[in-house]
């Protein structure tokens, strides 16, 4: 099995032009589309214009003060800061979808809980975003609260403050610039196209015979499947590498603290295109019909992915809930909150999502493979 | 020791049967040719045995054993040259070859010296580290080989080895069928080449629409047809022949004229040359050339089937 894996390495490896667009090919739109959007990306740029945040600060001090200035750069952005006295209130409002999120300070506690609906919201996780530099600069004890508007009693009763939650703050100078936008999202797009790698490990052999050989040697045809795909994953993974390497070290994209869990959510991703090749390989009758369908699905899924452009600037509620079904969505979703939020809530959907497509394409290519009608 | 025994095998496509109750035994240490027109079922024949077509009805037994029951172990002695070339064009002869024979379980120190040594045996050792793309027709044919016998097979089935080469390559080829066969191998070999059918084989079976029409050795399967013999009569101007006078000397069947050559289809056993030759020199005819032949494979097919081996 593994000379069955190594060779479909060398096939991949050998293609030298393939091999060098496949990396080449990410790191030039990286760059292109950084300097393009450069401008769009810088912080001053953003509008959010019409949200509203709420405040309560418990006595007045250092940190009431510093959290002025800070609401007074993002009221740059057009977010809308007032202040609040009742903390029940304050949540009711929330609750009812009034503003964005809640915040709450303790000077002495050194404390600062978000309380926000559990409506995704992207001007809320930007907010919680920002506010985890003010955190770590005032060294506060800090926890995210979702406020579930049917369950008022059970946020009530919960004993807040034996549940600390430590944010763990990025950099101020780290905010996402176009390049380290692009840097994720044309790696997620390069990554869909691994389908094709996953297409050609099973239809390659077929047309030049070379399949019916192997069905003529003594090896057990499901190490020669399982062989195929480890080939093509390990091809894939070898390319990203590059990639991922030549995009840190030398366009210097940001990829936040927890480089694990954002590999996890990438290898879940290699896998799940590999599967999908196969199964599409053994299900169309040539490897030119199998291209095309994926050179017109991939394109339209990293659009709503917000591979090109991010989907929320297109400002299209319609666009944003029909891109709900492109599996890009999610995973460029879940590594900019990693990256950027330290939320950690769309990681593992995303990741069981990404293995679940993998197990039902490769389950449908099994069901092919075992009808052919070789022995 | 029989390495092949084949009873009653039968494989339709649809409405076509393009194996029709083939039953046929090869003994160890033959070289059995499978002598046929294209759409005869030889490959279909040979699928069948290396697994990649279900048989309908029949049986298959290679070393004594079922090939369905015990395909693990008859792949592992089996060697299966394709018709149609089933290399990597992006893997070096070297590596095409190691690959293959990987699958059937070599490794290590062995696995290189048997990959050197088939790469040796067609050939093509000083080709090694080179990619097929730059082959000619015959050199991709010789590696096709090399990446079948690598792991050193009892039986090899060469499904036309031989198609679209040079002459010199095929005498390669067909000298490392003998030396193969020397070595021990029991081989199978398919084609379309009366030539070459009777350069090697030690046993023929003529296979025509399905089904298996005649099988022996040469000698057999030419005793067939051996009681007539044809005599070519080139002459200066054939007009002058009468045909109806040739056909009266006893022993003469039949007596065709094509451009100046007089063909006659004459019983062997009866002796009458003084009496065609005394129609010629009585009738004034010069004669230029006399030639007599005796039958071969290709009479042989052409009487079995009514049809000749190529258009
Ligand atoms: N997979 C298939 N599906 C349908 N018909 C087939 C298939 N394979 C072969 N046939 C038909 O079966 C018949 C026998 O084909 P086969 O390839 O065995 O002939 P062959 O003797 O090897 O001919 P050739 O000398 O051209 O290689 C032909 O009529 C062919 O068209
Ligand atoms: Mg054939």
């Amino acid at each position: 099995m593994i000379s069955i894996i190594i060779k479909e390495i060398k096939h991949n490896f050998r293609d030298k032009r393939a091999i060098t667009l496949m990396i080449a090919f990410p790191l030039l739109l990286m760059v292109i589309l950084g300097v393009v959007f450069n401008g769009q990306f810088a912080s001053n740029g953003i509008d959010f214009s019409g949200a509203k945040v709420i405040y309560s600060a418990k006595e007045d001090g250092n940190l009431h003060k510093g959290f002025k200035e800070f609401a007074h750069e993002l009221e740059e952005m057009n977010i809308i800061f007032e202040q609040i006295e009742n903390e029940d209130d304050a949540i009711k409002k929330i609750q009812d979808d009034l503003y964005t999120c809640y915040i709450s300070l303790d000077e002495n506690s050194k404390e600062l809980n978000i309380y926000k609906n559990n409506k995704r919201n992207t001007t809320a996780s930007f907010i919680e975003g920002m506010l985890a530099t003010f955190v770590q600069r005032y060294n506060l004890v800090s926890q995210i609260i979702e406020v579930n508007p049917n369950s008022i009693d059970e946020i009530m009763n919960k004993d807040i403050k034996n549940d600390y939650v430590k944010i763990v703050s990025i950099d101020e100078k780290k905010q996402a610039r176009a390049i380290d936008y692009y840097g994720i999202t044309m790696l997620t797009l390069i990554i869909m196209y691994s389908v094709n790698a996953g297409i050609f490990s099973i239809q390659g052999e077929q047309t030049i015979k070379t399949g019916d050989r192997i069905i003529g040697t003594p090896i057990n045809k499901y190490k020669v499947f399982l062989g195929k795909v480890l080939g093509a994953f390990a091809v894939t993974a070898i390319q990203i590498s590059i990639v991922i390497l030549f995009s840190t070290k030398i366009l210097g994209v940001n990829w936040g603290n927890d480089i694990v869990t954002i590999l996890i959510i990438i290898i879940t991703q290699i896998i799940m295109c590999i599967s999908i090749g196969v199964g599409i390989g053994f299900l169309v009758s040539s490897q030119e019909v199998g291209n095309g369908v994926i050179s017109a699905i991939i394109p339209l899924l990293v659009f709503l992915g917000g591979g090109y452009y991010p989907l929320e600037r297109i400002g299209s509620d319609l666009l944003f809930k029909i891109s709900i079904i492109s599996p890009i969505r999610w995973i460029n979703d879940s590594i900019f909150n990693v990256i950027y939020l330290n939320d950690y809530k769309y990681v593992s959907s995303t990741v069981v999502f990404n293995i679940v497509i993998s197990f039902v394409f490769l389950l449908l290519a099994n069901m092919k493979y075992r009808r052919r009608e070789e022995i | 020791m029989q390495i092949v025994k084949i009873q009653g095998l039968t494989k339709k496509f649809g409405d076509l049967i393009a194996v029709d109750n083939v039953s046929l035994e090869i003994e160890q240490g033959e070289i059995y040719s499978l002598l046929g027109p294209n759409g005869a079922g030889k490959s279909t024949i040979i699928n069948i045995i290396s697994g990649l077509l279900k048989m309908n009805k029949g049986e298959v037994e290679i070393l004594g054993k079922n090939i369905i029951k015990h395909s693990n172990y008859v792949k592992k002695n089996m060697g299966i040259v394709p018709q149609d070339i089933a290399i990597y064009e992006d893997l070096t002869a070297y590596e095409n070859v190691k690959f293959f024979t990987t699958l059937y379980g070599i490794k290590g120190e062995e696995l290189k010296r048997k990959t050197t040594e088939a790469l040796e045996f067609v050939g093509l050792n000083d080709k090694s580290d080179k990619f097929p793309k730059s082959f000619s027709g015959g050199m991709k044919r010789r590696l096709n080989i090399a990446c079948a016998i690598a792991h050193r097979p009892k039986l090899i089935i060469m499904d036309e080895p031989t198609v679209g080469i040079d002459p010199q390559s095929r005498n390669h080829i067909l000298e490392s069928v003998r030396k193969l066969n020397k070595l021990g191998c029991t081989i199978i070999y398919t084609t379309h080449y009366m030539e070459e059918v009777e350069a090697i084989s030690t046993k023929i079976g003529i296979i025509d629409h399905g089904k298996l029409i005649a099988e022996g050795n040469k000698e057999e399967l030419k005793a067939i047809v051996t009681d007539r013999q044809a005599i070519y009569i080139t002459v200066n101007d054939s007009e002058k022949v009468n045909i109806n006078e040739l056909k009266k000397i006893n022993g003469v069947v039949d007596v065709t004229v094509d451009g100046n050559v007089v063909e006659i289809d004459n019983k062997k056993e009866i002796n009458n040359w003084d009496k065609i030759i005394t129609y010629f020199y009585s009738n004034s005819i010069p004669v230029k050339n006399i030639e007599s032949k005796v039958p071969n494979l290709e009479t042989v097919f052409l009487t079995l089937t009514g049809r000749k081996l190529r258009d």
